[in-house]
């Protein structure tokens, strides 16, 4: 049972199809690489799944469980969780305080009573916990009273996965992680991306534009282009496929050539 | 709660208490009868700039906050005249029916971007005025209602009776509401909810991905903090004993207005801010009765001046001060003293 | 429904100037923030300020109606160039802020005219007498002509924004701020024309409204509503959607005062309004970054 699965997802505005009948499976602790040129529709297709656009058609499937058209919180108690790509982050918390928000669920559940529960007050204890856990994994512990918006670039990004993950969720999607990191950075989150799917079996998506990345760190990497699926391998058989060369050519050499 | 909440510092109880009593024997101290009718105004305008405020936390500022203070208004005073409730029935079932009016409204008005909802709020309460001033068999249409009935006495047994109907009387018995209302307005926003509404309001997209239902967040917020319009509103409805719904009215557009301009002025970062706007600019102009036609331009100055030159209002950036020159600053760090500069938003 | 025929007609026809007016308000209101991102909430001030101004140079001065209307479009339109540099310009795209400089203007600007005028209504000279007669009905002169000359002035401002070569940035900035820097015209100067054109249509109506209604200080706060109505709509950005929007409100506004009433004739709007947030808010955040 795959824990994540699109068929013939579609998303189309107006006359323009951006998504064209994508098929995806992700079999549980895989990473699936999600690439392809400018414009081909990864970022449209991490909306779709993530709850966050309205599919055309097609459907969504979390752990064999049709979850179509949900919203993206009903997605997130299912164990659905997103990243995002610019750093959209909770700018007048600290660090420590972004994060217990992350943990929300474990918090205070779903559910009517669960605003019952908010407005009382009353946090499960294990919170902090998980907190501190998501703190660790992501190195931002001795950051913890550091407000959000004063951290560097690459901090942020980490808080963004922090936050994430003290939800404990079940199925990642990282939009563009390491975008505008520099080379360290850029290892400090693939490795712990890596962990994620190595120390806690978490099933990853993640949508890059840096090849070396996706490449190093990808079971299996699926190739967008136009909005259709052009290509959907291990990184050694995606590389060699014409039709991939062929679209990375017409449109610029500079991704590719990073292989 | 982390060691160190960043959002807002803790209210001294010993400080808040002495407001309170403060708040409590200040008109009896200035002598005659027409302050307490001052401060009951001051305090009812405290509760709809603080309930406004509650709104902000979301991020959305509401320009028809006093639609729902006359849905509380006329609800209670037609339920104490029409059908003979008396006051401590009438006043809650008032709040809830500007709650239930905010519910209708909510979720259209809450779909859109904070711009729309502005101007949504707006028309939501020119409506509601209009429905009012229209509305001759109910409400007396242009004339207004007059004759709504004060509070009865209350009897406790064996110390006889306590009249609320003088217009002394009349404060305590706002100030018993009033407090308490802020109090609980005070404690939603330390709660899970206030922490969750804030999220909302910095990064809804990524609050609604760590499963916070955000419409159903923001809903609660809306009709919570209308509902507390409402209360404002059957308050000065029996302390007036009259009402009417003309566009220079109590509940006119141009008040929505001012109760934004408390808002800010005091300070919209801080939970007492508005209550501190709403208390010197409702002073000034209660007692600067004379000049009465010229306070809206002062106002409107003021409003425009502390938008430009002070973004965090009186109270906020009385507290930045304490924060970046009070005691704590000159026994930290210079990098602590950075941030503490930095802190705010 | 005991409503005679010929009132029905009357308001059937008060409605649609009122629906131009309307048009006016929501055309300005939708330039300025497609333009600039700002929600001038005070806009109901400038036309109220406008028919002010009209009132001058008709009356006090005793110059000719029309002529004053279009002297009170270039002085107001500059009031409103004075108002974005002076005011607005720092706050673009933002939300909080210029919400309280429009709440403080328009609390300065009633205040002032209640002050200086007064707040007993005043009238206008009328547009012209008279009435023509359609289909055996009497049609007044004024009314046709508000919707006559609304219509050049929409006219005008459709071929400006279609021909001109600013005209063209403009709505093309609309869709997107980057598009327009590409034709070499800078946004704040966009933003200053759109405040000028918006400010001068806004003042053209309340003239307007002025001569076939009447001027009061608090005439502007329906106009703004329903402008903002308007955009809700018929979108932002949409010449023929604001007039097919604007036509329809004001016939509305129009008839149904007559027919159930003014009570239940002031929730439609709002009604109106709910239904198409919950069936179709789109354009309304598809608009926002």
């Amino acid at each position: 049972m795959p824990a994540l699965e699109t068929r013939s997802l579609s998303k189309w505005f107006g006359g323009l199809t951006a998504v064209d009948g994508v098929d995806l499976d992700v079999d549980p602790g895989e990473i699936l690489g999600l690439i392809g040129p400018n414009g081909a529709g990864k970022s449209t297709t991490l909306g779709l799944i993530s709850g966050f656009l309205p599919p055309s058609a097609g459907q969504v499937l979390l752990d064999g469980t049709d979850v179509t058209g949900h919203p993206p919180h009903r997605l997130a108690s299912r164990g659905l969780a997103r990243m995002f790509q610019q750093n959209v982050l909770f700018g007048s918390c600290t660090v420590y305080d972004s994060v217990q928000i992350g943990a929300h669920l474990q918090a205070v559940g779903s559910g009517p009573r669960a605003v019952l529960r908010a407005l009382a007050g009353r946090r499960r204890a294990s919170v902090a916990h998980d907190v501190w856990n998501a703190l660790d994994f992501a190195g931002l512990a001795d950051d913890a009273d550091t407000l959000a918006t004063s951290l560097p670039h690459g901090k942020k990004r980490l808080l963004g996965l922090a936050i994430t993950l003290a939800g404990r969720p079940k199925v990642l999607l990282l939009d563009e992680p390491v975008t505008g990191m520099n080379a360290d950075e850029t290892r400090t989150m693939l490795g712990i991306v890596s962990r994620l799917r190595d120390e806690r079996g978490m099933t990853l998506v993640l949508v890059e534009h840096n090849m070396e990345a996706v490449m190093s760190i990808c079971d299996r990497i699926c190739v967008l282009n136009f909005g259709r699926r052009i290509a959907y391998g291990t990184p050694a058989e995606v590389s060699d496929d014409p039709a991939v060369i062929d679209a990375y050519l017409g449109v610029g050499t500079d991704d590719f050539v990073n292989l | 709660m982390s060691a160190r909440s960043s959002s807002r510092r803790l209210l001294a109880p010993a400080g808040v208490i002495a407001l309170v009593a403060l708040m409590a024997v200040a008109p009896g101290v200035m002598g005659s009868a027409y302050w307490y009718a001052i401060f009951t105004t001051v305090i009812i305008n405290v509760l709809l700039a603080t309930s406004l405020r509650t709104i902000f936390l979301v991020g959305r500022i509401s320009l028809g906050h006093v639609g729902f203070m006359l849905v509380g208004a006329y609800g209670s005073a037609l339920l104490s005249m029409r059908v003979g409730w008396p006051l401590w029935a009438t006043i809650p079932v008032a709040a809830l029916m500007a709650a239930a009016v905010a519910l209708i409204v909510a979720y259209p008005f809450l779909r859109v971007a904070g711009v729309y909802f502005a101007m949504l709020t707006l028309l939501a309460a020119e409506t509601l005025r209009l429905v009012a001033f229209n509305w001759k068999s109910m409400t007396g249409a242009s004339f207004g209602l007059s004759g709504i009935p004060g509070p009865g006495p209350l009897h406790i047994p064996l110390l006889g009776a306590i009249e609320f109907g003088r217009v002394d009387r009349y404060y305590y018995l706002a100030l018993l509401v009033v407090v308490p209302s802020l109090l609980v307005l005070y404690l939603l926003e330390r709660s899970d909810l206030g922490l969750k509404w804030r999220a909302i309001r910095d990064g809804e997209p990524l609050a609604q991905s760590v499963g916070v239902p955000v419409m159903t967040y923001k809903m609660a917020n809306f009709v919570i903090a209308c509902f507390f319009a409402g209360l404002a509103g059957a308050l000065y409805a029996h302390g007036q004993r009259g009402l009417d719904a003309e566009a220079t009215s109590r509940f006119g557009a141009l008040m929505s207005m001012y109760l934004v301009v408390y808002m800010v002025v005091g300070g919209e970062g801080s939970f007492l801010g508005p209550a501190v706007g709403a208390t010197l600019l409702t002073l000034i102009s209660q007692l600067a009765n004379s000049a009465k036609e010229y306070q809206p331009i002062v106002v409107g100055v003021i409003a425009i001046l502390a938008t430009i030159a002070m973004p965090d209002g009186i109270a906020g950036g009385a507290g930045r001060a304490w924060r970046r020159w009070g005691p704590a600053a000159a026994r930290a760090k210079p990098r602590e003293v950075e941030h503490a500069g930095a802190g705010d938003s | 429904m005991d409503v005679s025929p010929q009132l029905l007609w009357q308001s059937l026809i008060n409605g649609f100037a009122l629906g131009w007016l309307y048009i006016l308000m929501a055309l300005g209101l939708s330039l300025i923030f497609g333009i600039t991102r700002i929600m001038q909430f005070a806009h109901g001030e400038i036309y109220m300020v406008g028919g002010y101004v009209v009132y001058l140079f008709s009356v006090s001065l005793h110059l000719n109606l029309y002529l004053s209307i279009l002297l009170a479009m270039v002085i107001v339109g500059a009031f409103g160039l004075l108002l974005y540099y002076g005011l607005f310009k720092r706050f673009s795209g933002q939300m909080v802020n210029p919400i309280i400089i429009s709440v403080g203007l328009t609390l300065i600007l009633q205040s002032a005219m209640i002050v200086t005028f007064g707040l007993s209504q005043r009238n206008l000279p009328r547009l012209a007498q008279g009435h023509f007669t359609v289909l055996g009905s009497p049609v007044p002169q004024d009314r046709i002509l508000v919707i006559g000359v609304s219509f050049v002035l929409v006219l005008a401002l459709y071929v400006a924004l279609k021909k001109h070569r600013y005209g063209q940035a403009m709505v093309a900035s609309v869709q997107s701020p980057e598009g327009a820097l590409l034709q070499g015209i800078s946004h704040v100067r966009m933003g200053a024309i759109s405040m000028f054109l918006g400010s001068a249509l806004a003042a053209a109506g309340g003239g307007l409204a002025g001569s076939v209604f009447q001027l009061t200080p608090f005439m502007g706060n329906q106009p703004l509503i329903k402008g903002l109505v308007i955009i809700v709509l018929g979108g932002l950005g949409s010449i023929p959607g604001v007039v097919a929007g604007g036509i329809m409100l004001g016939v509305l506004d129009g008839v149904m005062p007559v027919v159930i009433g003014s009570g239940w004739a002031a929730i439609i709007p709002l009604v109106i309004v709910m239904i198409v947030l919950i069936v179709k808010p789109t354009g309304l955040w598809g608009y926002e970054r």
